[in-house]
């Protein structure tokens, strides 16, 4: 209780959190880590925008957001180390395609101008729109992959790319969210050693109606 | 435990320590045998060398995962999806290094080291019934156990008041009950369904899972204790809490003082002096320096795992065995069985949003065998039958999400549970047929040396027919609970993903026809004994290691009686 009281004193305020030492650890070392990351898989081009993609997809709240994680850098490994050749080569044409698009919409010419503003049509446009907007491009990429895979050449269904391509990099921030240690241990309800069992209980004797961290 | 010891000649040598070694040693030296038990991985000691134990998924790099250098190195392991995440990997063995081949494919999963598959197996604990070992027979089909229940019933109650199996008696025909310990408990939709069951069936019923946790008081061991509900079993616990070789006989039989262990020992060959027609040692090649030792022993037990085992009989060839040891009847590597599953159905549970759960149970729900049990339960497109697995859980944050899409309130909702889906995930007897076969290819030889083992195995009508059963049973048993979006599965199941691999040895009571006889003795060589699932006559449709464990008991007391009176 003393060492809560100490670490809000020193400016890290996250409402109702419990933070243990090692959380602030972490922070300083991804802010450290932040400035000397250089990419493995994404460009530095991309990473900047991939940063700008989840931050607002997972924005700071009252808990910490994608950016105050280093989500871009976890998702650069995970891209690198742990996707699929598939996933990879995938990812490699697919983003420039999202970033283009938000170019196009936003009137700019550089990556690095695009705004938050600027991503939040994009995601508007891909994430929101109706169901059968959706299945349209969702289908339009299937036709395309089923001729490029028979070698025949047809027009890259570019709305097609960027839908399923927002849509991965959705499932991976939250991953990457749920997969780190300041959400895992501080956010979440985290019983490391749980000593108990009960199957049936009410959420709030269980975890007070968060989702349990492991 | 010894490992710097030159002495070459014991009363007894296990090869093997995983589920049935970690027995043989316990009861051997308990027993009062200068017992040597070799394995042919590296030592994994209780506690100390579970590198993974406490780690949670931010501890790793990239999370919990399968990384592209482990699929790399480990292609077959990774086969199951889940043994090569970061947490577990090490006790898999690396495919490049431990090759095989396959005519079909036959997903062998295994590790090579002290404590075997006992560190990272599914711990759930079922006894065989008669209906098990009379349905050869009655059937007509391969040849029939030489033992019934009564023979393995005392010898199950011996080694479960050891391991401590947890769930609930319910003096089941098809599934005798163990010596159990408290059940874990049901979710709140795994209870719902139990009720359902039993309000629209009268043929069958749902049951917390069986399984080697302690959950009340503790285990003989290196301190078992009662189960924390952590569920990272597969990395090695700290506490004991479920049953592997590591926590408990093994430390057991060291207690005694009457165990060498040899890591890194490789055994290829049983020897044989034609003189007196019994087994004299075996050959040993050390993993690391290649050198061969032999060592010798009055009495011999192959736990090496089922194609381990016949592995070694097949190599150990001789004048008197020009086939391999103990394989007069031809049917030494045949009749290779497994469970089949990944055949079943999920469903979306409306309600229960405000309830959940406390402990991860390392534990799923259990619906006993209820096909082919006589009368109106009788099949007329498959025989024998099957189980289900399952459980009922609060999923996915996509489902919290599909209005908000991204922002604000989407991070808030994905840190809230998700809602309820239950499983049922189906395991299905394989009958023994002669052409599923393992052999030996001296073409392809392994670094040391040794010939590789080559699979052809695969499903035949009966169990494709009995999937289609599994499929729609599980349909119609989530559809009954009022469940939503119900949609089962059959998924690409290969022989060997159950990792219940079993049967290339197997017991009988007529040496034209099978290995081994009732006390698990080959026909052939009275002293060398095979307790793991290659002496399996049938596969059944429940997990085996529980039956390991008792057929290996049950032959160490008879072994050991026969050695006194000079018998063997």
């Amino acid at each position: 209780m003393q060492r809560r009281t100490a670490l809000k004193n020193i400016g890290l305020s996250f409402g109702a959190l419990t933070l243990s030492s090692t959380v602030v650890s972490l922070f300083e070392s991804c802010q450290t880590g932040a400035a000397a990351w250089s990419p493995e898989f994404f460009t530095a081009e991309q990473a900047g925008f991939v940063s700008k993609v989840i931050d607002v997809m997972l924005p700071t709240t009252i808990t910490p957001g994608a950016n105050d994680l280093n989500l871009t850098q976890f998702m650069d490994g995970y891209m690198q180390h742990v996707a699929s050749p598939e996933d990879r080569t995938f990812a490699q044409m697919a983003l420039p395609i999202v970033s283009k698009l938000t170019l196009e919409a936003a009137g700019k010419t550089s990556v690095t101008d695009i705004t938050n503003e600027d991503v939040d049509v994009q995601l508007n446009r891909f994430l929101r729109a109706d169901a059968a907007t959706q299945e349209a491009r969702g289908k339009a990429l299937d036709v395309w992959a089923e001729a490029t895979e028979n070698g025949e050449t047809l027009v890259i269904p570019e709305e097609g790319v960027a839908q399923a391509m927002i849509n991965s990099l959705r499932r991976l921030a939250v991953f990457s969210f749920k997969n780190s240690e300041v959400i895992g241990e501080t956010v979440l309800a985290y019983a490391p050693v749980p000593g108990e069992q009960k199957g049936c209980v009410s959420i709030e004797e269980a975890t007070g109606g968060r989702a349990w961290s492991l | 435990m010894n490992t710097n010891d030159n002495t070459t000649e014991f009363d007894a040598i296990v090869v093997g320590t995983g589920i049935s070694g970690g027995w043989a040693a316990k009861e051997l030296t308990e027993k009062g045998l200068k017992t040597l038990v070799l394995e042919r991985g590296r030592m994994v000691k209780h506690i100390e060398d579970y590198p993974t134990m406490n780690k949670d998924p931010w501890d790793f790099p990239h999370g919990d995962v399968v990384t592209q250098e482990t699929k790399e190195r480990q292609p077959k392991q990774s086969r199951t999806g889940y043994t090569t995440r970061e947490s577990s990997k090490h006790f898999f063995v690396d495919d490049i290094d431990h090759p095989y081949n396959e005519e079909k494919q036959f997903d062998w999963c295994r590790g090579y080291h002290v404590g075997g598959r006992s560190l990272v197996w599914g711990r759930q604990s079922y006894r065989r019934g008669d209906i098990d070992f009379e349905a050869n027979a009655k059937e007509g089909i391969a040849v029939d156990w030489p033992i019934r229940y009564e023979d393995i019933a005392p010898w199950y109650s011996y080694v479960e008041r050891h391991v401590g199996i947890s769930g609930e008696s319910l003096s089941l025909p098809q599934l005798p009950d163990s010596e159990f310990l408290k059940p874990m408990e049901l979710t709140c939709v795994e209870d719902h369904l139990k009720g359902s069951i039993a309000d629209k069936y009268t043929d069958r019923l749902l049951t917390i899972g069986r399984v080697a946790h302690i959950t009340e008081g503790t285990k003989p061991g290196a301190g078992r204790i009662t189960c924390q509900h952590r569920n990272r079993c597969a990395r090695g616990c700290p506490f004991g809490a479920y049953f592997s070789s590591n926590s408990s006989t093994l430390p057991m039989a060291e207690e005694t003082g009457n165990m060498t262990m040899k890591t890194n020992a490789v055994v290829h060959e049983v020897l044989y002096d034609p003189e007196t027609k019994r087994a004299t040692g075996v050959r040993v090649i050390d993993a690391i320096t290649k050198e061969t030792t032999e060592y010798k022993a009055k009495v011999i037990f192959l736990c090496a795992s089922a194609v381990a085992s016949t592995s070694i009989l097949m190599q150990s060839k001789s004048a008197s065995f020009p086939n391999g040891m103990g394989n007069a009847s031809g049917e030494l590597g045949h009749n290779l069985m497994d469970h089949h599953f990944q055949v079943g159905a999920r469903a979306d549970v409306e309600g229960y949003e405000d309830q959940y759960y406390t402990g991860r149970r390392a534990n799923g729900v259990f619906i006993p065998r209820f096909r082919n049990l006589g009368g109106g339960t009788n099949q007329k497109d498959f025989l024998r039958g099957y189980g289900y697995q399952g459980g009922g859980s609060r999923g996915s944050w996509t489902d919290n999400v599909k209005e908000m899409a991204y922002g604000p309130e989407f991070k808030e909702a994905i840190l809230n549970p998700g809602g309820w889906t239950m499983g049922l995930n189906g395991f299905g007897e394989v009958l023994p047929y002669h052409e599923n076969k393992m052999t030996l290819d001296y073409d392809k030889l392994d670094q040391w040396g040794l010939p590789t083992v080559t699979f052809d195995a695969t499903l035949f009508e009966n169990e494709l027919n009995m999937r289609k059963d599994m499929k729609m049973q599980a349909m119609e048993m989530l559809d009954n609970a009022g469940f939503k979006n119900v949609s089962g599965y059959d998924n690409d199941y290969h022989l060997g993903l159950g990792i219940h691999e079993m049967g290339t040895a197997r017991m009988g009571r007529d040496p034209k026809t099978s290995v081994l006889n009732g006390n698990n003795q080959l026909h052939e060589v009275p002293n060398v004994f095979v307790t793991d699932g290659a002496a399996m006559t049938s596969a059944g449709n429940v997990n085996p290691s529980l039956t390991y464990m008792a057929l290996t008991a049950r032959a160490v007391d008879f072994a050991v009686r026969e050695l006194k009176k000079m018998n063997l």
